[in-house]
């Protein structure tokens, strides 16, 4: 019998009890609070800008006055619509960039795919030589900011005409290079497939190699011939990576802006991405937004058509947890040239633009290819009023120094919190699936994905320019990178640290939570310690990507928020090739660094990061 | 006062009520088992008393104290009521030693270090896995795991023990092992211990007490023997005749004879009945007969009262022989000790302990208690008095 009895008294109380209660019993489950404080934090971080760009689209502003005399401050109205995409103007502003920026995101897309699981399929299922060599080369353009390889493709290929100095080639051959092949759709599209060939490497792979062979020996056993068993076996099981894979690329593809900045810009070839960020820098914001978002429009067509498509494939299991030995495909004679041009290959792509890119940074004068043209003045040289306008050697440089700070600052602050942000979002996500809070925090934080990085720096510019309610004007400060890092990267390490967390069975809390443990230490020393791996591998990829970032923060930083990639891009638009080159050089160093020392130290995977199993 | 008392606890998962009002009494020192078929809510019951799962209705009282409320929605920590829980899956952290899985609950209560290493040790010593304190769980066999998992319960001395179906991962020999260890344990720890399982013989071989679990609801709470010998319904029989203990069934019918006796006519045998007669309908009623393999006897030579049949498979498992025999047509299984020296085709006589029989309603399968044959009347069909006609029954009574 109850000692105490809690219903006493009239009909009324006992019903504010209940309700009290039941609050209370909800708000005292973990995976509520952090639900309920991370839709808060995605809300104003995702949603709210958002929907306030769009209204915005919608409304006269007080600098339209410049354009036309129809303007009527904070009415409504559709002329920045109709401006972007019916007006004399339109074709250049919108329809043209948009068909470039299609047709370049589908051809990478095809491009990378048949790249990426050729590759991957070659070092996953055949008897193919020195694969540990290759997965290493093939992950090198990964580290690497997109447009390294489109500046690597220019020193090599750049003409007089247009690029000032002559190429390697033009000096070497002394043919000028025809303007399609140096600039606009062929490099672009060349420079991001080698870069972006990358996931479909590392989510097809992963696939592929945690698939059962002996699903492929089954059909054989049935009698099916090789060609039918990847048809009917591997491909279909493959598809939802595959399309993740595609789906990855062409937005990524369709909003970079770095490569198209380097290789379209010179020949007026416009995406919308580099489209937007001039109109930006022209002061049309209003039409900036509309184009942000367009892009994002297509971006979420491509996810709903992707989700179409896979649907209800995604429950297929293709892990067995039985690791059976793997039956290899002989690839016979094939075996020795396929290895050679394999590797041959990919030391073209990953480790040649680097050596010219390093080559590069020791001559005194661009396309000058003799001995004493040699020097270390763009490293450690003082200011020389002749050369790049008295800008001194990189390592005596203040603002690289700056930069250098600003870069590990963001990378890392960036990558603590978005690994961590991402373990707690996934904790609500995985422990909540039964629940409406976890599955939405699941869908909303997907969100970003759909977002071109320079949409959303196009919006945070508007949002964070002011203080506003509780927080202070970000823009103009590197916690406003940080942030932009962070929310980006929510689609992947949420999902990495759901998946994770998933992994981890739900009695081993609950046996914490028997002998009286708190949800801080449960979290504590059950959930972080068993989460180590895959929240290292979260903090590597958010690391990685921001020290690389262009897109996300090109728009973002100031003079005083200036970090390596921002610098090297502002050298490029300079023309200061070799200075460019040097903090390229330095930069890509320490992501090397840093992705050595994680993979090796701490067992990090890259492939979680990105979505694979 | 009882160590558990459940008043009519409902609850509900997504829109599926899982279970459908519950009450129950435990007292102290009981070892009680929730017994049922997968999915049948008694796994979820063991996780609204240790307070992972929240009771939409009714009241959960431990030893007293009110811990869960559905109508006021009170639910109180399960680390506050008391008790601890041993997971189906162990549950142990696999990056813990043995020692600090085991230390995880007294670390939390901020016990001094000397106390915890005494009591740590205590419990090993209780499940006799003391010299593994420095290894990690994933270097120990299923069986040192499951010890591991019960000393990490009860080393804070808990007053009630919950057990989810601890024995299911091991292999055969170990679960017989680790069931003689259980029984101990419960002795030298006098704590009440709920436990579920869905293997019959586990829970009879345990238990002070058994509730029978069909779809959120219990249908029988018993002492094993009692569950064994009378179960309430015809499903209950069936359930604990599954498992490696088929229960034999026997359609028949309830007949009144000229003298105002009853009768019971069946295609294997009739007899007369005793007992509570007249609780029963006046007409004749379908019935249904069950017998345990056990408590048939099967002779080679016919003596008075034996029931003419024809052996038809015979299934040698070493210590004992189950034999299926054929007799009025239907098909029954018999369980000899030791091995039987039958083959099929020959014919053998069938004597039913008529103690273990009983007799469930036709169409409710609710058992007729009290109604037991009239001793010493069981009788093979040919020398039954009352003749009966096969046809007939086949129109009157429902399949099943």
């Amino acid at each position: 019998m109850s000692d105490k009895p809690i219903i006493t008294l009239s009909q009324t109380k006992p019903r504010r009890i209940k309700q009290w209660n039941r609050l209370y019993g909800w708000l005292r489950s973990p995976v509520h609070v952090i639900g309920l404080v991370g839709l808060l934090f995605l809300a104003y971080t995702i949603i709210w800008p958002v929907i306030n760009i769009l209204l915005t689209t919608f409304v006269w502003k007080t600098q339209d006055m410049r354009i036309t005399a129809e303007t009527n401050p904070g009415h409504f109205t559709l002329y920045h619509w109709q401006r972007v995409l019916a007006s004399d103007m339109s074709l250049s502003l919108f329809y043209k960039p948009v068909l470039h920026a299609g047709a370049v995101a589908f051809v990478v897309s095809i491009l990378s795919m048949l790249l990426g699981c050729g590759l991957a399929w070659l070092v996953t299922r055949t008897d193919l030589p020195f694969k540990k060599a290759i997965a290493f080369l093939a992950v090198i353009p990964y580290l690497l900011p997109s447009w390294v390889i489109a500046q690597a493709w220019l020193t090599f290929f750049k003409n007089d005409k247009i690029g000032g100095t002559p190429g390697i080639w033009q000096s070497l051959t002394h043919m000028q290079t025809p303007d399609t092949l140096a600039y606009g759709f062929v490099p672009i599209v060349i420079s991001l497939s080698i870069h972006d060939s990358v996931y479909f490497f590392l989510l097809v792979g992963a696939a592929l190699s945690s698939m059962n062979t002996q699903l492929e020996e089954a059909a054989s056993m049935n009698g099916a011939g090789r060609w039918t068993i990847i048809r009917q076996i591997v491909f279909p099981l493959m598809l939802p990576a595959i399309l993740s894979g595609f789906i990855l690329t062409f937005t990524r593809a369709i909003s970079s802006y770095g490569v198209p900045a380097i290789l379209g810009t010179p020949v007026d070839f416009y995406m919308i991405s580099t489209m937007l960020y001039s109109s930006m820098r022209a002061r049309l914001t209003t039409e900036a937004h509309v184009l942000s978002l367009m892009l994002m429009l297509i971006s979420m067509l491509m996810i709903y058509w992707n989700s179409q498509v896979v649907g209800r494939q995604r429950s297929f299991v293709t892990i067995t947890g039985k690791d059976n030995p793997r039956t290899l495909q002989s690839l016979g004679r094939w075996r020795k040239p396929t290895a050679l041009l394999t590797i041959g290959s990919m030391i073209l792509v990953s480790v040649v633009p680097l050596l010219i890119l390093l080559v590069q940074t020791f001559m005194l004068r661009e396309g000058v290819y003799s001995w004493d043209n040699l020097t270390l003045h763009y490293w450690i040289g003082g200011s020389i009023s002749d050369i790049n306008s008295g800008e001194k050697g990189v390592l005596q440089n203040p603002i690289f120094l700056l930069a250098l700070r600003n870069s590990l600052l963001i990378a890392a602050f960036s990558a603590v919190l978005a690994a961590l942000l991402g373990l707690l979002l996934g904790y609500a996500v995985a422990r909540g699936r039964q629940t409406w809070i976890g599955r939405t925090v699941d869908q909303v934080s997907f969100l970003p994905y759909l977002m071109p990085g320079i949409s959303l720096s196009a919006i945070y510019i508007t949002m964070f320019a002011r203080p506003h309610w509780i927080i202070p004007a970000l823009y103009g400060t590197v916690w406003l990178i940080i942030l932009i890092t962070v929310v980006k990267e929510l689609p992947f390490t949420v999902k990495a640290g759901g998946a994770a967390v998933m992994q981890v069975g739900g009695e081993l809390e609950e046996a914490a939570q028997m002998n009286g443990a708190s949800w801080w230490t449960r979290f504590k020393r059950i959930v972080l310690p068993l989460n180590r791996k895959s929240l290292l591998s979260a903090f590597l990829i958010v690391f990685i990507g921001a020290m690389k970032e262009t897109e996300l923060i090109i728009m973002l930083v100031t003079p005083r928020t200036e970090t390596l990639t921002t610098l090297t891009f502002a050298y490029v638009e300079k023309g200061y090739t070799q200075l460019t080159n040097v903090v390229l050089m330095i930069m890509i160093s320490i992501v090397i660094l840093v992705y050595a020392l994680a993979t090796r130290y701490g067992k990090a995977d890259l492939t979680t990061g990105i979505g694979g199993q | 006062m009882s160590a558990i008392e459940l008043r009519n606890v409902t609850v509900n998962i997504g829109s599926k009520q899982v279970l459908r009002g519950i009450d129950l009494q435990v007292e102290k020192g009981e070892f009680m088992t929730f017994l049922g078929p997968s999915g049948c809510g008694k796994t979820t019951l063991l996780r609204t008393i240790a307070g992972l799962q929240q009771a939409d209705g009714g009241t959960i009282v431990l030893s007293g104290r009110e811990v869960a409320n559905g109508e006021t929605a009170y639910h109180l920590d399960s680390s506050k009521r008391g008790l601890n829980l041993v997971f189906q899956s162990y549950a142990l952290w696999p990056h813990m030693t043995v020692f600090d899985n085991v230390a995880f609950g007294l670390r939390i209560r901020r016990q001094s270090k000397s106390e915890i290493r005494q009591k740590v040790m205590a419990a090993l010593d209780k499940v006799r896995i003391s010299e593994l304190e420095t290894r990690y769980p994933g270097e120990l066999s299923g069986g040192q795991q499951q010890r591991v998992a019960i000393a990490r319960a009860i080393v804070t001395e808990p007053e009630l023990l919950l057990l989810d179906e601890p024995l299911s991962n091991l292999d055969a020999r170990l679960r017989v092992e680790m069931r003689a260890e259980l029984k101990r344990l419960h002795r030298e720890l006098g704590a009440t211990i709920i436990y579920v399982t869905h293997d019959q013989q586990e829970a009879l071989t345990l238990s002070s007490r058994i509730a029978v679990f069909f779809e959120g609801k219990i249908v029988q709470v018993d002492r094993p023997q009692a569950l064994y010998r009378r179960p309430a319904t015809l499903r209950i029989a069936d359930f604990f005749g599954s498992g490696g203990m088929e229960m034999n069934h026997v359609d028949g019918r309830i007949l009144f004879a000229g003298d105002g006796s009853l009768y019971l006519s069946s295609p294997v045998c009739s007899f007369a009945l005793e007992g509570r007669l007249n609780a029963l309908p006046d007409k004749g009623m379908a019935v249904t007969m069950t017998i345990k393999p056990e408590h048939i006897r099967l002779q080679r030579h016919f003596v008075p009262g034996a029931i003419a049949c024809e052996v038809d498979t015979v299934f040698p498992a070493g210590s004992e022989t189950t034999v299926t025999v054929l007799a009025g047509g239907r098909l029954l299984t018999v369980r000899l000790l030791g091995d039987a020296d039958y083959d099929r085709g020959d014919t053998a006589y069938l004597l039913l302990r008529e103690e273990h029989l009983n007799l469930y309603h036709g169409d409710t399968g609710e058992l007729l208690d009290g109604v037991r044959p009239a001793s010493l009347s069981v009788t093979n069909h040919a020398s039954n008095p009352i003749s009966y006609d096969q046809n007939h029954l086949l129109a009157e009574v429902p399949t099943r």
